[in-house]
């Protein structure tokens, strides 16, 4: 765990470069964290890159771990209400963010975002499911898919 | 996710799939054919198992057992009832009937609940059989009996001890307890001749 005064650089797909509290991300991201514990981080030239990350991704990224590291003390439902409203982005963004957040290993929103997307899909017919997911090849033979319509047309 | 033409890897998908309940998982079987039987794969099962338990950390619920048996009249009164109780002050109350095991009189008992799945059993005598019953599905499977042998000498008695589940060959596994006594212990004093 570095001074909370630190900073680190982060540079996106773009070559953006980010520069955020050293406490922020290595609270939140495990990837990071190791980076700066094993010392393979130097403060004076590193920048870390993340190619798969673009900038606009990032920044909500780094918005999010800000906020977690300012307002953990806060109370449930206002934290719930913040996730929320940072999660109100459309399907891409949302699949950007779930790669991004895969990528730094960053658990807590990882899990916002697979309970925002389970939320999405549970209870759903099976072909928006498979639009939502963006499912193309489902893999079963047009006879299995006939006979799963046949077996369960409620699922349909 | 759908106009980018991206698709969540596989490993992503399954920690969404894994949020799911076990009833909508029926549902998503028909999704995509590689999910068809998630429940019967071990790396699945092992991501559902550990979002169960951080769930049931917050909402627990109660398998209540209750067996009642009043013998004192002439009719022999006889219930059994199997309750779950969830919500943060256990009150909520819904009464699961256990499918049957068979028609004949005799014991049914409820050994224990391990991820959902109530095991249960019902003997008359020698006759035992057990099921595995997960009520969320309403899926029933029978076990096979395992083999009692008969030595006319003995009396076998037959208990089933436990229920639990094997991480090691990821199953689940009933313990059964057999007690053979030899018939003269029960035989009584023979009565004096004149």
């Amino acid at each position: 765990m570095g001074s909370p005064l630190k900073k680190i650089m982060l540079c996106s797909s773009e070559k953006e470069i980010f520069s955020v509290e050293e406490q922020v991300m290595v609270q939140h991201s495990v990837i990071i964290n190791n980076m700066i514990e094993d010392g393979s981080y130097n403060y004076e030239e590193s920048k870390i890159p993340l190619d798969c990350v673009d900038s606009k991704t990032l920044k909500k990224v780094i918005d999010y771990c800000t906020y977690h590291t300012h307002h953990h003390n806060d109370n449930q439902e206002d934290l719930e209400a913040w996730d929320a409203q940072f999660l109100n982005v459309d399907s891409n963004g949302l699949y950007d963010l779930l790669m991004a957040a895969n990528y730094l290993e960053i658990r807590n929103l990882l899990d916002l975002i697979y309970r925002t997307i389970k939320n999405m899909i549970k209870g759903k017919k099976i072909d928006e499911i498979r639009r939502i997911l963006n499912i193309k090849d489902h893999g079963f033979t047009p006879e299995e898919e006939e006979q799963n319509r046949k077996e369960y047309p409620h699922f349909y | 996710m759908a106009t980018h033409g991206n698709q969540i890897p596989k490993d992503l998908v399954w920690e969404i799939l894994a949020k799911l309940s076990v009833k909508s998982l029926k549902r998503f079987s028909c999704v995509h054919k590689s999910w068809l039987n998630l429940l019967e794969n071990s790396d699945f099962k092992n991501i559902y198992y550990e979002n169960l338990k951080s769930k049931t950390a917050y909402s627990s619920s109660l398998l209540l057992w209750r067996s009642f048996h009043d013998e004192r009249s002439d009719r022999h009164v006889y219930e059994n009832d199997v309750y779950l109780l969830s919500g943060e002050r256990y009150e909520n109350m819904v009464t699961l009937v256990l499918p049957s095991l068979f028609e004949e009189i005799g014991f049914d008992r409820v050994i224990d609940c391990v991820n959902g799945i109530i095991c249960h059993y019902k003997k008359a005598g020698l006759n035992v059989k057990i099921g595995l019953w997960n009520p969320k599905t309403d899926e029933h499977k029978i076990i096979p009996p395992s083999t009692i042998t008969n030595d006319p000498d003995f009396n076998a008695e037959v208990e089933i001890h436990g229920f639990g589940y094997d991480n090691v060959n990821d199953d689940y596994k009933v313990i059964q307890h057999i007690c053979y006594c030899h018939n003269q212990f029960y035989q009584y004093e023979p009565a004096l001749a004149n």
